[in-house]
């Protein structure tokens, strides 16, 4: 075939969709804020990855009642989970949309379902608000960062204990340095509190991107350093444990690609190591990205929102094989005018049970039955990481 | 506010063009606006930079045709979910967004291997010649050659074995 002719074919071929109309650039912002609020979600979010055997999570939820029992406890944990509904971290930078809050005032635990404050937390140096903040699975074990100006970082935990009932916040880790101008991006901390994950980089004013960021991981009880990978990303990175263990996964996407890589973090690694060689492909043994934050906590699903025309739709895909299992109409897609969340709020340890905000609109789902719920708040869009954790 | 105009000239002046070389890649023009969207996202939020490059439409190219292409993304497995849901409620009459997997064009170039129809799309859609193809693509200009005529080779094949549409 001649070149003219295949080429008059393909002009006739594209010339409409060519003339396609942009939308407005808003419908282009408004997909930044989602991603963005996604990343922040997933800071600390109690879907908190993963994948470790299925079957001693499945074994321990069905050993531990009903089914809106949203946490797993680590067997003999000290802490076990109270009763109840998932609680959640919220920055005194952000609010509750319905909710009053005073100005300048500090960081405070409040139960996800009523709004109810369970403890009120001052930062632990004077004059600095905190950054980030990561829950273990079960959201009884909340621990917080806090950038101070004299270049270093320090590191707080609160844990909630059996009767619902808030500790003390206590500083772990000694003061760590942080370069100028990197921040804190994602924290994740695995479920007996014994591991702390952080990713770090460079922010400009359209959020993190490396090079130049790091993947850092310390024992919290000892103090001592695990790992500390450099990762470059230019769209996003994250870290979320697996289960009850040390294994911990990184979600790495960058415009080339996006991967999830599984490392076992219980012996240290020594200075210089790369993520790369230290890591596997998870997820489907594939390595393609899941995206952050979407894994439930038995690693047996991923989850997200997406955008299906007119309406928004929980997904549901299987992390061994990548198809879909499962989808849920969860809002419209009108509602992602920026001002209201619109995605995941919350997700048991297997996906059983999973809440979900788009605008106004708030559900919860349980075994896929659906129930429209008014709970005592609406999470506003964030703009950064580290407003809320679960 | 310069930024914002210059981004808001940038966009609407190169955005018909990826959404036709993505669609000549997916055979969707729904998913192709879905895909060409969120690259343009992208460079919204890197704008700062981006404005800087020589030809940014390259930098959105790349980035539209790397979401379009790499299968296993979150991204492309969820507009495969939501082209299966939307065919599951599609009313009778067919749906625009499929047309072009229907005309004898489209049903030939979505019978290409992903590499060859990636370069013959470059080519004839995007209008690039063989060496800019090469730069963005990190292939020597000889792979691209040879990529070329062994799709226009297919093409030939398929839209004379089928001359008639077969919508």
């Amino acid at each position: 075939m001649q070149d003219d002719k295949l080429r008059d074919l393909f002009e006739d071929w594209s010339e409409p969709l060519r003339a396609a109309p942009a939308p407005a650039v808003a419908a282009l912002r408004s997909r930044n804020r989602r991603r963005t609020a996604r990343t922040a979600a997933a800071a600390g979010s109690a879907l908190a990855i993963v994948g470790l055997v299925a079957g001693l999570l499945v074994a321990n939820e069905a050993g531990s009642g009903s089914a809106g029992s949203p946490a797993l406890q680590a067997p003999g944990s000290a802490y076990p989970a109270p009763p109840g509904q998932p609680y959640v971290f919220v920055n005194s930078s952000a609010t509750f949309v319905n909710t009053v809050v005073a100005t300048a005032t500090p960081a405070e635990l409040r139960n996800a379902a009523t709004g109810e404050v369970v403890k009120v937390l001052k930062p632990v140096h004077r004059g600095v608000s905190f950054s980030a903040a990561a829950a273990a699975p079960g959201d009884r074990l909340f621990v917080l960062a806090q950038p101070d100006s004299d270049g270093t970082i320090s590191f707080a935990e609160v844990r909630i204990g059996p009767t619902g009932k808030a500790g003390a916040l206590r500083q772990v880790l000694p003061d760590l340095p942080i370069s100028p101008g990197m921040l804190v991006v994602n924290m994740a901390v695995n479920a007996q509190g014994t591991r702390l994950s952080f990713i770090t980089a460079a922010s400009d004013s359209y959020g993190p991107s490396g090079p130049g960021g790091s993947l850092v991981v310390y024992d919290l009880q000892t103090g001592a350093p695990i790992a500390s990978w450099p990762v470059a990303f230019d769209i996003g990175a994250s870290s979320q444990f697996l289960g009850y263990g040390n294994n911990l996964v990184a979600s790495i996407d960058t415009v080339e690609r996006g991967q999830d890589r599984l490392v076992d973090t219980t012996t240290a690694f020594p200075p210089g190591s790369s993520l790369l060689a230290d890591s596997r492909p998870y997820a489907g043994g594939s390595g393609e990205s899941f995206e952050a934050g979407d894994f439930t906590q038995d690693g047996s699903m991923a989850t997200g929102a997406v955008n299906n025309r007119s309406s928004l739709l929980l997904v549901e895909i299987s992390a061994a094989s990548g198809k879909v299992l499962r989808e849920i109409p969860i809002g419209s897609s009108a509602a992602e005018d920026g001002q209201y969340f619109c995605g995941v709020l919350w997700a048991s340890a297997n996906g059983h049970e999973v809440w979900t905000q788009c605008g106004t609109r708030q559900q919860v789902i349980v075994g896929g039955h659906v129930t429209q719920v008014r709970l005592a708040w609406l999470l506003p869009t964030t703009n950064g990481g580290g407003q809320f954790a679960w | 506010l310069r930024h914002d105009e210059e981004f808001e000239e940038f966009y609407q002046a190169s955005y018909g063009r990826t959404v036709a070389l993505v669609a000549a890649i997916t055979g969707s023009r729904h998913e192709a606006e879905d895909v060409a969207q969120e690259a343009y996202a992208r460079a919204l939020a890197r704008w700062s930079r981006l404005r800087g490059y020589d030809l940014p439409d390259a930098w959105v190219r790349k980035v539209a045709l790397r979401i379009a292409i790499d299968s296993g993304r979150r991204l492309r497995r969820n507009l495969v979910a939501t082209v299966r849901l939307g065919a599951q409620r599609r009313p009778a009459g067919p749906d625009p967004a499929d047309d072009l997997k229907y005309t004898p064009l489209g049903a030939a170039l979505l019978g290409l291997p992903v590499h060859e129809r990636q370069v013959i799309v470059l080519h004839y859609v995007a209008d690039l010649p063989v060496h800019v193809i090469a730069r963005e693509s990190g292939l020597s200009v000889g792979t691209v050659k040879t990529r070329l005529a062994a799709g226009r080779r297919h093409l030939e094949q398929c839209l004379t074995s089928r001359p008639e549409g077969v919508a």
